[in-house]
């Protein structure tokens, strides 16, 4: 029995690799034109052109904020939690936000810097520091420590990993270079999702294709031939039909009140 | 990508990231073709079909619960549904095998993983081609998109015995049809 297991094993493995290697045959030399085409279609997209508008209007503040502030504040704007420039990019980031009304440009920009945020905390998952460094790290972040925070670090680090992940309502954290949100306001939540339901496409109106026979042409034979190699109805750069409703404008769903501290 | 990065940078993308779908796209460019390309004969078709996936499922996310099924199995949903509309278009091209069709195919039995390794390429390609659309889904699944049984099994709507039968079933037969070409071309 057991001869018989290793031999399905070999023969799995030898399938898997053959089937590897047969499917994916000029697969990388497609994938950056392919990558093109999709991203293209995707920045062109005009259901997000609004928060793309914004997100860009966030961002020419900020770097007018941190140019007038002079040159330390540029160089701080790289820095990371622990470093002692961290503090001055937090600053910058303060008085960006003080200086615009409440608004939508505001609202972006709290975005913006709750990205930061989750960036910020993989890359310090990304590191091997030590307790007492990621603790002086987290600190600079406003992470709270001591009462009922984790002992380990790095349970405070995912506990605050989790708090930024948008839809969660959290109270923002508090402490040293710590900034809350405007009297706790919360971000605006975009519209409800639509339940998830089978995407699909113009001919298939995200119906799940249901199993069974197929539509009862072809037949054993591989070389089927004259396949031709025109492009799908629906190719690269045709419109696609969405399966929901279109979403403009900021539509982001952080509304849980969390941002920079 | 571990599944909570997948879920972060879905989420991003759904509100217009076109980098965090970008790092998506990276992600699962490979299992998508490799799919693709084992249910078309042209290289130059299974290109098309990945950009229209994944043109699709950017358009469709709006409409993806991370809570739900995982992206992985969502995705597969929107290329098995880019190969269906394929199908339709090219009617005359088809080279599906209907489920009767294939009960009737006994597989033969084991064979020896030699002869498996001197095919080449197209002789593979072929071979997938003549499997069903399910046995075809089941061996992608599993192959190339690394889903447990029992993904695939909500995947594809079926049992978990049923997904384990099939993908016996699907190997046992790509054995076969590897083995009949490599007799084809001893001849």
């Amino acid at each position: 029995m057991s001869d018989r297991s290793e031999h399905a094993r070999e023969t799995e493995a030898a399938l898997r690799e053959a089937l590897s290697t047969a499917l994916l045959e000029g697969a990388r030399d497609a994938k950056n034109g392919v990558r093109k085409q999709v991203l293209s279609a995707a920045r062109s997209d005009a259901r997000y052109a609004q928060s793309r508008t914004l997100a860009a209007r966030a961002s020419a503040v900020l770097v007018a904020v941190t140019l007038l502030a002079g040159g330390a504040s540029v160089a701080a704007a790289t820095a990371d939690p622990g470093q002692p420039a961290y503090a001055l990019k937090r600053a910058a980031e303060r008085t960006a936000l003080a200086l615009l009304p409440p608004g939508a440009l505001r609202d972006a920009l709290l975005v913006r810097f709750e990205q930061r945020r989750a960036d910020e905390l993989v890359e310090l998952m990304s590191k091997d520091l030590s307790d007492a460094d990621l603790w002086g790290a987290l600190r600079s972040m406003g992470v709270p420590s001591g009462g009922t925070a984790p002992t380990d670090p790095y349970d405070a680090l995912r506990r605050e990993m989790e708090r930024l992940q948008p839809g969660e309502p959290d109270a923002p954290a508090q402490g040293e270079g710590g900034m809350t949100e405007d009297n706790g306001r919360q971000l605006p939540r975009g519209p409800a999702k639509e339940p998830s339901s089978s995407p699909g496409s113009g001919a298939s109106d995200g119906v799940e294709p249901a199993p069974g026979p197929s539509t009862g042409e072809g037949g054993g034979s591989c070389d089927s031939g004259g396949s031709g190699s025109g492009s799908p109805g629906q190719g690269p750069g045709g419109s696609v039909e969405p399966t929901g409703e279109a979403r403009p404008g900021l539509d982001h769903q952080s509304g849980g009140g969390v941002g920079p501290r | 990508m571990r599944p909570k990065d997948v879920d972060r940078q879905v989420r991003r993308a759904q509100q217009g990231d076109p980098r965090a779908f970008a790092r998506l796209y990276d992600e699962f460019y490979e299992r998508v073709y490799g799919f693709v390309r084992s249910r078309v004969s042209d290289a130059e078709d299974a290109k098309d079909l990945a950009a229209t996936v994944f043109m699709r499922a950017w358009e469709a996310l709006p409409s993806y619960d991370v809570r739900g099924a995982p992206f992985s199995a969502w995705l597969f949903r929107i290329a098995r549904n880019a190969v269906i509309d394929q199908y339709r278009r090219k009617a005359r091209d088809l080279e599906r095998v209907s489920e009767d069709e294939a009960a009737g195919v006994s597989d033969g039995g084991a064979v020896d993983e030699t002869v498996i390794a001197r095919c080449d390429g197209e002789a593979v390609r072929r071979a997938v081609r003549r499997l069903t659309d399910e046995q075809a889904a089941v061996i992608a699944l599993r192959f190339f998109w690394d889903m447990p049984v029992t993904e695939v099994a909500d995947a594809l709507g079926k049992t978990e015995g049923a997904v384990k039968a099939m993908q016996h079933r699907a190997m046992r037969m790509l054995a076969r049809f590897l083995s009949e070409e490599m007799d084809e071309r001893s001849l």
